[in-house]
This record gives structure tokens, sequence and C-alpha cells, in this order.
């Protein structure tokens, strides 16, 4: 499979949240301001680097029989690795993202690339799929958690955007905006405007009805 | 004591409900929801997973793992609490792979009723979230029963009701682009919305 | 399927879990140092800013806050001897290791148990802020049960070691967005110039709902077991069975000059 469509396709063709409706635990709910999404997302990029890479090296190794769980294991220390590096170097984002770096473990994307692809492929290509399926991810994370950020505190990145109320503005922060259901509204709204303009990804409805199918028989 | 037990559970299915206030377990929840006849299928297998695995690594997280947990073996310095991801996530495959095993040989209906979405909970950033928050929450044995059990329920109620929202939704007059897949996501977020009525009831 | 004899499974297996742990092992050998001293760092902080000594500290630069920890005195307390004691070192005492250690701890009565920890260290360290020979203030670790979790914080008090400064807590793990605001600003200033003991030098402070000063704070509406969970802790550590006593012996004196 040539290289560049190895990495690109998972941005938007075949993005891990919005096509292929996984990942999304952690990420619907480290979207409520931009800076935890950002290092959210580097982690996730980071744990599909290195495990694509490690059992894409030992593909023609490892057993069949316990295969499942070596692969967790791998993914389990990279994500160990991860929390560490976090709690000692940016201590305070990593208490706002407490248990979900945890459950990177059990994040849908990084199993399945895994699986379905390091399993059969090469190093490099490995490598380039865990990345773009990583920035895929961040590609919906990042525009979630800066529309809740903006209008749910105000802020970016913590910089004032939208002059609060309580700091003689004018804008009353909308407090939807920062709980989780907010994130689901958001994606839902991208999903319509990608599939808008990539028909292909609409879904068919499962039925016709009467009237259309007298019609086509007619 | 009973009442806190009961307490734990109740917060566990309606305040603090993994699916719907903490946003876990979702890729399942979505992919899985389409009829209700699989989604009750798969909540009975979370209650199960969850009331095993949760005081299961209870026992191991007080035991072993907690900073002072390893006393008993006069080696009360050590801290061994990073190792919890691995463990824990070690502890829910085992036991959801001898959940199988049982149910393979004891009650073989139930086995090929549940088919795949047993050993697909492995995955369920819900079931490792839920030993997660009890770590977290310091419970003994017989609060952290109540608190699987609790969230295993909230869970399972989650996904059914989804699931019957879905079938009807599959004939209503959706905007194309929107069909199923954007229409999930909106109908969780107002469920979601619904669920955050619950916070800060005490019981 | 030679790929899945025993024995390869064996090697792989072991191979990888070796490599993993070496792999987890290594990073946090060399982290936790890192991640200890941040720790630290950041109790300082809430120390210092508990002391009077900086208004904002979470504004002040890690140098800053390390120039003005040294200014505070540490003295460790003895809990049996309710004195000053010289014994242990504050520099490498450790609170939290020594309440886990059956040497280094005591068992606490279960009617006394307000905060329901069970045991608790027998020497604590406590801050003072000293000008000449006088403690201006005195600043307290105190800990204990809320809802979910151990809450662990400082009170600080006036030279006259009745009248509350103010309250800062820098741990726990009860519900976010609704136990959490026990760390709130507005909550904890209306700690401030609360006082703890009568004229008869009982225990008077509490949470309650429609508090009436100056021995009461407000609950907060939807968190309440959270703090009722930190008033508790309050009531234990500044009873009989915790910094009472020693209170009680300072506001006689006033100095700190000798173990007193």
């Amino acid at each position: 499979m040539p290289y560049r469509r190895t990495f690109l396709d998972p941005l938007i063709t075949t993005n891990p949240i919005t096509v292929q409706i996984l990942g999304l635990c952690s990420a619907l709910a480290v979207t409520s301001s931009l800076l935890p999404a950002l290092i959210m997302s580097a982690a996730v990029i980071a744990v599909l680097a290195f495990s694509n890479v490690t059992v894409s090296l030992m593909r023609t190794v490892i057993p069949r029989n316990i295969r499942l769980i070596l692969q967790m294991t791998l993914i389990a220390s990279a994500v160990i690795v991860v929390d560490e590096i976090l709690k000692a170097f940016a201590p305070d984002v990593s208490r706002t993202l407490s248990v979900f770096v945890g459950l990177i473990i059990t994040n849908c994307i990084v199993l399945s690339r895994v699986e379905a692809f390091a399993m059969q492929n090469d190093v490099r290509s490995s490598f380039l799929d865990g990345i773009g399926n990583g920035l895929g991810y961040s590609l919906i994370l990042i525009p979630v958690a800066s529309v809740r950020e903006i209008f749910g505190s105000g802020t970016l990145l913590g910089y004032p955007l939208l002059p609060l109320v309580s700091e003689g503005g004018w804008y009353t922060p909308n407090e939807l905006f920062l709980l989780s259901p907010s994130a689901f509204f958001i994606i839902g709204l991208l999903i319509w405007w990608i599939r808008a303009r990539h028909s292909e990804q609409v879904e068919q409805p499962g039925y016709t009805l009467h009237s259309q199918e007298d019609q086509e028989v007619a | 004591m009973t009442v806190d037990l009961l307490n734990i559970v109740l917060r566990a299915m309606f305040v603090e409900n993994l699916a719907l206030a903490f946003l876990l377990g979702m890729c399942t929840y979505i992919a899985v929801s389409k009829r209700v006849e699989t989604a009750i299928g798969l909540g009975v297998a979370v209650i199960v997973v969850q009331t095993i695995t949760v005081p299961v690594n209870n026992l191991i997280n007080r035991y072993l793992l907690m900073p002072g947990a390893l006393e008993w073996a006069g080696l009360g310095a050590m801290d061994l609490s990073y190792l919890r991801l691995v463990v824990f996530i070690g502890v829910i495959a085992a036991m959801i792979q001898i959940l199988e095993l049982t149910l393979a040989r004891f009650f073989p209906a139930l086995h090929h009723a549940l088919g795949i979405y047993l050993p697909l909970l492995t995955v369920n950033c819900a079931i490792l979230g839920a030993s997660l928050f009890m770590a977290q929450r310091d419970y003994v044995f017989v609060e952290s029963v109540a608190y699987g059990f609790g969230v295993g329920a909230g869970w399972a109620l989650a996904i059914v009701v989804f699931a019957a929202i879905r079938e009807r939704l599959r004939y209503s007059d959706v905007p194309e682009d929107l069909q199923g897949l954007g229409m999930a996501f909106i109908v969780t977020g107002l469920l979601a919305l619904g669920f955050v009525g619950f916070t800060g009831l005490e019981f | 399927m030679s790929k899945d004899t025993l024995g390869r499974t064996l090697l792989v297996a072991t191979g990888v879990a070796l490599g993993c742990a070496l792999m987890v092992s290594t990073t946090v050998y060399f982290l936790r140092p890192i991640q200890l001293a941040y720790a630290d760092l950041e109790r300082n902080r809430i120390v210092v800013e508990a002391a009077g000594l900086a208004p904002a500290a979470s504004e002040l630069s890690d140098r800053a806050v390390v120039a003005l920890f040294v200014d505070l005195q540490v003295r460790i307390v003895d809990l049996e001897t309710d004195q000053f004691t010289d014994d242990v070192d504050p520099q490498l005492y450790d609170q939290r290791a020594a309440s886990n250690d059956p040497e280094m701890s005591v068992a606490i009565p279960e009617q006394l148990d307000l905060a329901r920890l069970g045991s608790r260290a027998r020497y604590v360290p406590v801050y003072l802020r000293v000008e000449g020979e006088r403690i201006e203030r005195i600043v307290l670790p105190v800990h204990g049960q809320g809802m979910w979790s151990t809450i662990y914080g400082y009170l600080s008090l006036e030279s006259d070691f009745n009248t509350i400064t103010g309250i800062r807590i820098y741990e726990h793990g009860e519900t976010a967005g609704i136990g959490d605001r026990i760390q709130a600003p507005v909550w904890q200033a209306e700690w401030i110039g609360r006082r703890l003991y009568d004229n008869d030098g009982e225990l008077r402070f509490r949470i309650a709902r429609n508090a009436t000063p100056p021995f009461e704070v407000d609950s907060i509406s939807g968190a309440s077991v959270t703090a009722e969970g930190v008033g508790n802790l309050v009531r234990y550590w500044l009873g009989e069975h915790g910094y009472g006593p020693l209170l009680t012996r300072l506001r006689a004196s006033g100095t700190a000059a000798e173990g007193q």
C-alpha cells in the first residue's frame, strides 16, 4: 500500500472517530478545554506509533494463541510510560486527565489498528498508519475542544477570547458547552458537515417505502 | 451499611452513570445499539463482568498494589500502584476468558446468545474505567461489589434505552447526511443531558 | 503452525514481559523523583499561601515559592506530649509514610475518630511564621475522610491560635464539579476570621447549613457530605486528640522559644 494513502486516509476518509466509530470514550470526556485535548492527542499518537511499530516488528514471531494478551501488554506498558511522563512534566494537566490517560489502553483505535494493520504490514507502513490514525483522532478532538472552551469559558488555551460579563465584558459563558453532552452534539454536527461534503459516507436507510417501490416497479 | 451500599449502587447507576455521565464504553455503545435484543444481551454481559472484575481488582489493589499494601509480606514501603493499569487489564482479560469458558461449559445457550460481545468487553473502556474509579476511591470489598453491580446496571440501562430510541429513529424523517451515525450522536447527547439532571442528587 | 509451539509461546511471552517490565520500571525509576519533587513544591506553595506570605501563590514562580518557604519555620509536634520536639528531623520526615507505619503511628479511639482515619502519625510537621519571639501565624496540616476519598489540607491560624486566617485543600478525590467546591475561593474565603474555640476553650467550630459566625461555616449545597467531611476533619485535628492541647499551651505562652 502506498505510504501516502496509509497516512492520509485516516484523516478524513477512514477517520477513526467519525467513520470507524472508535476512540470515542476519551474523545468526549477530555474536550472541555483545549489543553487537555492537545495533551491527550499527543499521548494517543505516541501510544499508537509505539504499539504499531512494536507489534509490526514482532508480527512474525507472535504466537496466535497469546496474541491478544501480548498486544495488550505492549499497549498497556506504553500507556504507563506516557502517563508517568505526563505526571512528571505536566502534572496539572495530568490531574485533569486523571483516569483517561490510563483508558488509552482500551481506546478502541489502538487495539483495532494493531490487530487490523500492524499484524499484517511492515514497520514503516505501520508507523505511518499509527501516526495517521492518531492525527485523525486529533483532527476531531481539537475542533470540539476549541468550540467547547471558547463558548463554555470564553477562553482558548487559557487566554481570554471573549470578554466575560464577570470581567466587565458582554459574554455570558454558555455552561452547556462545559457539560459532556455538548461534545456529542458538536461531533454529530461535524459528521453532518463531513458527510455533506463526502457523500460516499452517507448511510443508506435500511428499508424502502412502499410508495418508492411502486414507482420503481412502474 | 446496607443504606451506604444502596447509595453506592444508585449513585453508580444514575448520578455517575458510566455511559451517559462519564461517556465510557462509547464505541460499543454506539456500535451495538441498533437493536434492543442485542443491547439487552450486551447489557447483561456488562453487569456480570463488572460485578466480577471490580471486586477482584479491589482485592488485588488492596493487598498487592496500593502504597503500604504489601504490609503482610513485610514490604510495607513498596508502592506498586503504577502497575495498576497492566494488572487490572490483565485481570479483566483473564476474568472474561474464564467467564466465557464457564458459560460455554455450563450455560451454552447463554454463551451462544452473547456470542462475540463477551470477548469484546475486554477493551470496553467502561470495564477498565470502573476498576480505576474504584481504586481511586479506596472502597472496601463489599462496597466494590456494590459499585461493580451499580456501574454495570447503569451502563446496561443506558444502552437499552438508546437502542429502543434508535429502533424508532430508523423510520423517522432525518436529513440524509445526518442519518445513522450523526443522529446517534445527537440523541446520545440528549440522553446524556437528561442524566445531567441527576448531578447534585444526594441519596 | 510452528509459531504456536509451547516453547515458542513461552519464549515470546517471557521476552515481552521482561521487555515491558524493564521499560516501565526504568521510566518510573527516573521519573519518580521528579514527580515527588513537584508534589513537594506544590505543597510548599500552598503552605506559603496559607501562612500569608504571598496572596496568590499560584502566580509565584517555583523559585519564589522555595525562597518564601525558607522563611517559615518547620517544627515537628509530638502529639503524645503535645509539644514541639527535635527528636525527628523535619527535612526527612514523611508524615504519610509514618501514618502507615505501625511504629510511628497511633490508633485513634473510635469515639474520637471524627475524621474516620483509623490511625494517625505520632509526629506532625507544622509551619510557623515567626517574627522575633512571637509566632505570627501557624499552619497546621489536616486530613480526613470526605465522601469518596481522603481530603488533605492546611489550616492556618492567627497569633491567638484561635482565629482562622485560611483553609487550603490541596488533595482530594471528591466528585469533580461538585465535591471539589471545597477548593473554591468563595467557600474558603468564608473561613477567614472564624474562630475555633470559645472563651472556655471548648471547640465550637463546625460546618452547618445557615451558619452563624463566629464559629460556623456554611455547608455546600449538593456537596454536603464532602463539606461535612472537611468540618469533621478540622474538628478532629483541632480537638483533644489532635492539636488541641498544643494550641492551649501556646495560647498561654505564645512563643516558640523552647520545645513548648
